[in-house]
């Protein structure tokens, strides 16, 4: 039973917080050095990702205050934000031993995404007055 | 009674084929302009209902009227697919 799951709080946090292996990545490398300042440059060397992905996923990830973003947009050092950390700890155990569990629990959650954003371009349609932006 | 149901299903299907097209119009997600589509189908179809039964003509439009809402489904199946490929 779903309540009986280990892993329930990991899953949830993968549904909540990101959507792409990018993401996934750069926070489980951030995390195991919390004390460090990241750039999105380090960050792309490091996981040799390109620089534009690496930084949109830290701008994700500061966005759902995972990590501390600082400084000015070009060059924005970013820190690990410890709240979560017995979650993403567990999850980096999980994906050091079954990382195609994780994927395949951030599969389930794209579709999910995918098929709740087309209920609610459909919903929206029926709305009389469209609510304002923000 | 019955005729003013058959209005209101009618205007009902036109409205909502209305705010799906607008929709559309405004995300492009296509799987509105076919449901848009399939509700003017339905809307054809509940006027086609209300000519048949409320109005006094001799003509039986019964299978117009199901083979109108049944293009409507088809539509919207054809849509369906065509946007799962």
């Amino acid at each position: 039973m779903a309540e009986d799951d280990p892993d329930r709080d990991v899953k949830r946090f993968l549904l909540e917080n990101l959507e792409s292996y990018e993401q996934l990545q750069s926070l489980l490398l951030i995390a195991k050095a919390p004390d460090k300042d990241w750039t999105a440059k380090s960050v792309a060397e490091t996981l040799r990702l390109p620089s534009a992905s690496a930084h949109s996923a830290l701008e994700h990830l500061s966005r759902r205050r995972l990590l501390n973003g600082r400084g000015e947009v070009d060059a924005m050092l970013f820190k690990y934000h410890p709240e979560h950390a017995s979650v993403v700890q567990r999850l980096d155990e999980i994906c050091c031993a079954q990382l195609h569990v994780v994927l395949r629990w951030m599969n389930a959650n794209a579709l999910e995404r995918v098929r709740s954003e087309a209920i609610k371009t459909f919903a929206d349609a029926f709305l009389m007055k469209k609510k304002p932006d923000g | 009674m019955a005729e003013a149901v058959y209005l209101l299903c009618a205007v009902t299907s036109i409205v909502c084929a209305v705010l799906l097209f607008r929709g559309f119009r405004s995300t492009r997600a296509r799987l509105l302009f076919w449901s848009s589509l399939c509700f003017v189908a339905f809307a054809l179809s509940n006027i086609l209902l209300f000519v048949d039964l409320a109005t006094s003509t001799d003509v039986d439009l019964s299978l117009w009227r199901s083979g109108v809402a049944l293009a409507g489904i088809l539509v919207l199946l054809f849509g369906f697919v065509w946007e799962s490929t």
